[in-house]
């Protein structure tokens, strides 16, 4: 399911938070209740860490990663790295890039297969990204915008991209992707879709200012609902015994 | 048009119908017969990449019939398609290929800079020769500074220039245009004597005559298929070695080398850097000067197997910018036998060395392209250009192309920015839609000179008139004082021209002038008193100063003498002082030694105390079986200063060891921080 919640009053929660199916970052420093949200959705199946990277508190958008492996930034602090490495599952691989383009959420989206990622990356960084990500990297543009990490997020289960891509682009990334595709908004028609949300195969947590609508297809298009048949059918059983009682 | 310039008795030119770059190995023997040496200042302008580019624009309803084609077959869900090169694949393996190719990025970075993209067919030239803006990253690597200042890249119209000084061009029997590099056949200490200087060089034994050009060139397509004449590319730049022996159009051995040598970010050659005298003591400058020696090492290894192929070889062709070059020579003398070929550099633009890199040289350099007529070229470019064409009695050319011929002859004497605008405009006007050019005003106001730009104005010149890359002379203008002009200009003429057009932000009037002056001296002013007052102050100070160390002295002084020998005659006191002040030297001395060894002492105290805390804490965890709950206790607490050094855990001492950081806490080693992360969570 989608969750909608907040870091400090900013509704871009994808900027101080960073989503895989084998471990969730969270910034450091911010209140209880950020952190806390994560923990009370993901405690049981992932770890959730705080972090920051950079001494910045921007870790969304500094990181890349999926469940092979996280890729930081060359001014990551050993510290920092070191903590990571502790932190994060054995099987994840840290790897700090030595990469003038430092945002590298910004400039990599990936699911654990595939990942599309900013034309000026060097050569090296993308055999990097192949090797520690495991996934095949792609070079592409999302509706003319080279920060393809910011205009578009997606999992192994479908993905939200900028709202002006066209529908022949559409077909044709999520040809290149195997993932189904859905143009659309975040937070009120933000169009910075990977700044206001952060998802994984089973769960997203979204701005709070994401409206009803933009939720819904989140969650169609991210395969949320199905993710857990189980809870959805208990919890509709409990109303509807309830008033068959 | 592409087959009209091709001869008819050529087999490879049927087979491929643009055939512009055909390799000198692939010429029939009669190729170079009855020829014509043209000698530069006669022949065009136009390089093979225009003729590729008219070529291209000649043929648009290819493109069009490919895009007519995508939209026929429509959307369907399996989209084998790349929207930013117009291009479709039969499989998705085609597809997710091409979306890794360097042709893809590169179309991406065109169609985000706003340019047509290219075809695949033009792709290599056009990564060759043009487009240096949008420089592929992974073709020609991380390229360190040092490689991108030892080629400064060139402007279109510089690089034609060049082209064309290392090119020979040559008429055949069937009227065509055709040339070569230079140094394909020619040594760098030779040059060729054109029919029309033959008076000025007539005794020089360097000198080659014409026949003997092309005797040279008919030697060269007429080498027997059979024999060992090699040709060898040996290129060396940045850490990186790539040699080659060819044999006509064949590799016959080759080998790369790369070690590692290059400063990462600051660029240079670990060497280099070391030759400025501030050598780095880190493990990677020494790692790095240990690979550039096993580099020249493995390079002359390799030069010394190859002396078979350097002793059958005819000339050898070198790239080894600046200090690159000692890794292939000693002093002058190449480290590889060459008594029977020559030594020729390579004339174009090296990218990092590898083996493709040497094959694109070597087709490169030996291939023979086809030149474009001067016909060609537009005629209504005599009344663009801004220049008194000079009456030559090469009559039946272009007198843009006579032109260009006298700045190549002038380009030496005088590097005027005057000519760079002259073959700018050339160059620019060759692509046939130029609107505007520049005018005697954008020249003053870049040169900065505001009288000629005043002048100019006030003759009437339009400052409206853009320049063919849309710059008004204001935009142009560097310094202040032509802006200046410009502004006051506008003040007076107000209602003369379209300021809005000219780019001119505003009128600068007269009394806005005044009221700036004046707060310049206002401010100028108060800076002055305020560095008065400063002075004033740091006066007293001194003097201050001054009087207490008189004070103190007077004083030393007096216990000196009063320590000193009592017998001390008057005539000695005015040496007293002097001796004073160096036994005050030693007292000083001794004093700072005394606390030194106090230190020194307080020290070894500590890291005795360290080390007994060490063992008396080993001592409890082998007595006691409770440390668990003590130490959740103690980091509860929160103790960790900085005066305690000893595991959170296990509380053995650190002292000697890297500790491992989380959050507050300190540990031995990760066994250690994992049990005390349980702990911690626990409670």
């Amino acid at each position: 399911m989608a969750t909608r919640l907040q870091f400090e009053n900013s509704c871009e929660v994808g900027v101080f938070s960073k989503l895989t199916n084998a471990y969730c970052l969270v910034a450091i420093g911010g209140s209880e209740n950020f952190y806390s949200t994560f923990e009370s959705e993901l405690a049981d199946v992932i770890p959730v860490v705080k972090t920051s990277i950079a001494g910045t508190r921007i870790i969304g958008r500094l990181c890349a990663g999926n469940k092979n492996g996280l890729l930081v930034p060359h001014n990551t602090t050993d510290q920092e790295l070191q903590h990571l490495r502790n932190s994060l599952p054995d099987h994840v691989v840290v790897q700090r890039i030595e990469e003038k383009l430092s945002a590298l959420g910004n400039c990599i989206a990936c699911n654990d297969h595939v990942a599309l990622t900013h034309t000026d990356l060097d050569k090296e960084t993308e055999e990097i990204i192949a090797d520690v990500l495991g996934v095949e990297v792609f070079r592409q543009t999302i509706a003319g915008n080279i920060l393809v990490g910011s205009y578009c997020a997606f999992s192994n289960r479908g993905g939200l991209v900028h709202p002006h891509t066209s529908i022949e682009d559409l077909d044709e990334l999520s040809t290149l992707l195997q993932v189904p595709l859905v143009a659309g908004t975040i937070n009120r028609g933000s169009e910075v879709i990977a700044a206001g949300m952060t998802v994984n195969d089973w769960t997203a947590f979204c701005g709070s200012d994401t409206t009803a609508t933009e939720l819904s297809v989140i969650e169609s298009v991210f395969k949320l609902r199905e993710a857990q048949p189980s809870a959805i059918v208990d919890e509709m059983r409990k109303s509807l015994i309830d008033t068959y009682v | 048009m592409a087959s009209e310039h091709l001869p008819s008795s050529s087999s490879a030119a049927a087979t491929s119908p643009v055939n512009w770059h055909r390799s000198i190995f692939d010429l029939p023997v009669n190729f170079f017969d009855s020829c014509r040496l043209l000698s530069p200042s006669l022949t065009s302008v136009f390089e093979p990449l225009s003729i590729s580019e008219n070529y291209s624009s000649e043929n648009p309803h290819s493109t069009d019939d490919r895009e007519e084609k995508s939209t026929k077959t429509g959307v369907f869900f399996p989209r084998w398609t790349c929207n930013t090169c117009k291009a479709e694949f039969d499989s998705l393996q085609d597809q997710r290929s091409h979306f890794k190719s360097d042709i893809h990025r590169f179309n991406v970075k065109l169609s985000i800079a706003g340019k047509d993209i290219v075809k695949e067919e033009d792709f290599d030239e056009l990564t060759m020769d043009s487009f240096k803006d949008y420089d592929v990253s992974s073709i020609s690597g991380s390229e360190d500074e040092a490689d991108k200042g030892a080629y400064p890249r060139n402007d279109a119209s510089k690089g034609l220039i060049e082209n064309i000084r290392q090119k020979l061009f040559i008429l055949l029997q069937t009227g065509e245009r055709v040339s070569v590099w230079k140094s394909l056949i020619i040594n760098d200490s030779e040059s060729v004597l054109y029919e029309n200087d033959k008076d000025a060089w007539n005794d020089n034994p360097l000198c080659l005559r014409e026949n003997e050009v092309i005797e040279r060139l008919r030697t060269l397509i007429q080498e027997p298929k059979d024999s060992t004449s090699f040709r060898i590319v040996l290129l060396s730049s940045g850490g990186h070695f790539a040699g080659c022996v060819f044999h006509g159009n064949t590799v016959v051995a080759h080998k790369t080398f790369h070690r590692y040598v290059v400063r990462a970010k600051a660029g240079k050659k670990q060497s280099s850097k070391d030759a400025t005298g501030k050598a780095a003591h880190s493990a990677g400058a020494a790692l790095r000067r240990h690979n550039e020696l096993a580099l020249k090492k493995e390079i002359q290894e390799l030069l010394a197997s190859w002396k078979s192929y350097f002793d059958a070889s005819s000339c050898v062709f070198i790239h080894a910018p600046s200090s690159n070059r000692n890794v292939l020579f000693n002093g002058d003398k190449p480290c590889f036998s060459h008594q029977f070929c020559a030594i020729r550099n390579v004339p174009l633009t090296v990218r990092r060395p590898t083996l493709k890199e040497v094959k694109r040289i070597y087709s490169q350099l030996t291939q023979v392209s086809y030149e474009v007529e001067e016909k060609e070229i537009p005629p209504s470019t005599k009344e663009d250009m801004l220049l008194s064409s000079s009456t030559n009695d090469n009559g039946n050319l272009d007198p843009c192309i006579e032109e260009l011929g006298n700045d190549l002859n002038c380009r030496d004497s005088s590097k005027s920015p005057s000519i760079n605008v002259k073959s700018d405009t050339i160059s620019s006007e060759s692509d046939s839609e130029v609107v505007c050019t520049s005018t005697p005003l954008h020249e003053a106001a870049q040169s900065g000179d505001a009288q000629k730009v005043l002048e100019l104005l006030e003759q009437g010149l339009d400052p409206c008139i853009k320049d063919q890359r849309g710059r008004t002379p204001y935009m142009l203008a560097n310094e202040k004082e032509v802006r200046n002009t410009f502004r006051r200009f506008m003040a007076s003429n107000l209602e003369k021209w379209d300021w809005n057009a000219a780019k001119v932000p505003s009128a600068l009037t007269k009394e806005m002038e005044e009221s700036q002056a004046a707060k310049q001296a206002e401010k100028e002013s108060k800076r002055k008193a305020r560095a008065k007052e400063l002075k004033k102050l740091r006066r007293a100070r001194e003097k201050k100063a001054e009087a207490e160390a008189a004070q103190s002295q007077k004083t030393v002084a007096v216990s000196q003498n009063q320590a000193t020998v009592a017998s001390v005659s008057k005539g000695w006191q005015s040496q007293s002082v002097g001796i004073s002040r160096i036994s005050q030297e030693e007292e000083l001395k001794r004093a700072q030694a005394l606390e030194r060894e106090k230190r020194a002492a307080a020290a070894e105290r500590r890291i005795a105390e360290a080390a007994a805390a060490a063992t008396h804490s080993r001592d409890a965890q082998g007595s006691s079986t409770t440390v668990g709950s003590t130490t959740s206790l103690q980091s509860k607490s929160g103790l960790s200063g900085p005066g305690d050094i000893s595991c959170s855990c296990c509380n053995t001492s650190l002292a000697g060891k890297v500790p491992f950081h989380r959050y507050n806490y300190k540990y031995c080693g990760t066994s250690c921080m994992h049990v005390h992360r349980e702990i911690l969570e626990d409670t």
